[in-house]
């Protein structure tokens, strides 16, 4: 394993443009947290304090933040669907296993490079939550209450990758594998409309339908990703009382369970790609 | 002697195409065997399924007498058609990880740089060298684990010739060494230059398998003239050693049915009143003989 580990080490950090992209990214996740906390901007005259309206109180911090934060690994995506590809561009895959590298410990060492990522981003995304939690919290007991969107958020990240090395290896052409993820975000965008306008028409009108109820789409694999941390949820007496407008609930668990099966499903497929396709 | 490699049936089946059919051989330890073949014979594509990097389609094959695996593909030092590498790495990097892929000692890298020429261009990114420069640290990494076996795709395919002749230089130090060789080439004057055995593969299929200097039962030929040629070859046509006389120019090819010395031939027509003015004995070129071996196929 740490063999594996010094290998993509090798293959990651002394690539220029990864290296620089990964400090960007670090520091972007670093930027958001000071931005949130010390920009106030003014919209329509009126000071908006977000700090104020309860963004940064435990235990709905954790979901806030995470929520906000996720939007960045499409730089680690880009990281490493570039690290996959080049593999097949530079025929590097076919000399690794020339070398004696088997499939196996090739696809094992790709998925170490997504965990390492998802476990740094998480770590500090972990710390950017406490600091602004402890600095700006109305409440400081029972901090550690709503922590399970941390766990989620990396969870979160893991299915992400672990679709990105699938497209990777699937295409093997780095703009193929981006157009991938767009056709599939595009395709699971499709499906749940259509979803609604069935449901619609079904239930007679679109009054009647709860955005927030039960759809299958949802289970598609990147709803998934953005149901596992879904948007934070609110309550209209904060808007009018004049304090927090966020309310906490938790992690809907069968996201969490969909997102171990899909990222099961997709090192699965990965694996057989590798091993039946000739190089 | 001890086998290096042996492959048994194999065949691989791209689509409709047949690329390599029931193909058979065994390599021996300490020899340098040329694989030789006409492009699309499927040289790489056998080459390609002993590396792992091709499923065969049926038939297996055993590296150093065991079962394939790839522990024992880190005691082969490959370089398949065109080197490749990281290009935003340096020389160094490139073979750290090669280092590490096979368990070798780094201390390696240096030395293996210094046989190849490169160590001056170590801290060098790839994409900057030169394609000869390429190919010698493609050699300089398929040596590093110090290989039993070393498998050349057409090693120099592209180069100048400066770059031809330092590469050949290379293989036959390394020969030298008394590392079994696996080269394998269109082009037929660098297997006869280097190899010791060779395998020619036609349309997928095995048309010969030993010894170069067996590779043809021919005992090849006299090319004689004296002062008066027609009776020297009316003399010649009464031997029962030739299978054939032709006229030549202004010489008289007799290609020989069984083993004759110069010596002998050159009695045996003083004998009869014949004396020679020009007796040149010739064996078939490894040329020649692939050309016959491919169109008596045909």
């Amino acid at each position: 394993m740490l063999r594996l580990l010094k290998i993509e080490w090798n293959k990651i950090y002394y690539y220029r443009t990864t290296r620089i992209f990964t400090i960007i990214y670090f520091l972007m996740l670093v930027a958001v947290g000071l931005i949130l906390a010390f920009i106030k901007p003014e919209i329509g005259g009126m000071k908006l304090d977000i700090a104020k309206l309860g963004m940064f109180n435990f235990p709905e911090i954790w979901q806030n933040i995470t929520y906000l934060v996720a939007i960045a690994k499409i730089f680690i995506a880009v990281i490493i669907i570039t690290n996959v590809t080049n593999e097949y561009s530079n025929r590097t895959l076919k000399q690794n296993l020339i070398d004696g590298l088997s499939k196996k410990e090739f696809l094992t060492s790709k998925i170490l490079t997504n965990v390492i990522f998802a476990f740094l981003s998480t770590l500090f995304v972990f710390g950017i939550c406490l600091v602004l939690g402890l600095v700006f919290s109305n409440n400081k007991e029972n901090i550690f209450k709503g922590m399970e969107f941390v766990g989620t958020y990396f969870l979160k990240l893991n299915l992400f990758f672990s679709i990105c090395l699938f497209l990777s290896i699937l295409l093997r052409k780095s703009a193929f594998a981006f157009l991938g993820l767009i056709v599939l975000w595009m395709g699971e965008g499709m499906i749940s409309t259509a979803e609604v306008l069935i449901k619609a028409w079904l239930g007679k009108g679109f009054e009647n339908i709860d955005p927030y109820g039960f759809y299958i789409s949802n289970y598609l694999p990147l709803n998934t990703s953005s149901k596992l941390i879904d948007f934070p949820k609110m309550k209209i007496e904060g808007f009018v009382m004049g304090g927090s407008i966020f309310e906490y609930k938790t992690v809907d668990w069968t996201f969490v369970v969909a997102a171990f099966i899909y990222i099961g499903i997709f090192t699965f497929l990965s694996y057989r790609l590798l091993k039946k396709r000739d190089l | 002697m001890e086998k290096v490699l042996e492959i048994n049936h194999l065949t691989k089946k791209f689509g409709k195409l047949t690329a390599v059919n029931d193909l058979s051989f065994s390599v021996e330890k300490g020899n340098v065997y040329g694989l030789l073949g006409p492009n699309g014979s499927g040289k790489s594509t056998t080459l390609g399924m002993i590396l792992n990097v091709v499923n065969p389609t049926e038939g297996n094959w055993r590296w150093f007498g065991q079962e394939h695996s790839t522990e024992s593909l880190k005691k082969v030092g490959a370089i398949i058609e065109r080197p490749n590498f990281y290009p935003y790495l340096s020389a160094e990097k490139n073979l750290e990880i090669v280092a590490q892929i096979k368990g070798a000692d780094y201390a390696k890298i240096e030395e293996k740089l210094k046989i190849v020429g490169l160590y001056e261009r170590k801290k060098d990114k790839f994409a900057s060298f030169s394609l000869g420069m390429k190919q010698r640290l493609a050699i300089a990494a398929a040596m590093l684990n110090d290989p039993y076996v070393l498998i050349l795709d057409e090693p120099t395919n592209g180069l100048d010739p400066q770059g031809i002749i330092k590469i050949r230089e290379i293989i036959q130090q390394i020969a030298a060494n008394g590392t079994t060789i696996i080269l394998a080439s269109h082009l037929l004057d660098e297997v006869e230059k280097v190899c010791s055995h060779v395998v020619i593969l036609e349309k997928g299929k095995t048309l010969y398998s030993g010894r170069v200097d067996e590779m043809t039962a021919s005992f090849g030929h006299f090319e004689v003239s004296s002062a008066n040629n027609s009776l020297l070859r009316q003399t010649l046509e009464s031997l029962p050693v030739f299978e054939a006389v032709k006229e030549n120019g202004n010489h008289i090819k007799a290609i020989l049915k069984e083993d004759l010395s110069p010596e002998d031939l050159n009695r045996i027509l003083f004998e009869k009143g014949i004396v020679l003015s020009h007796l040149v004995k010739r064996k078939e070129s490894l040329e020649n003989q692939f050309l016959q071996l491919t169109q008596n196929l045909n």
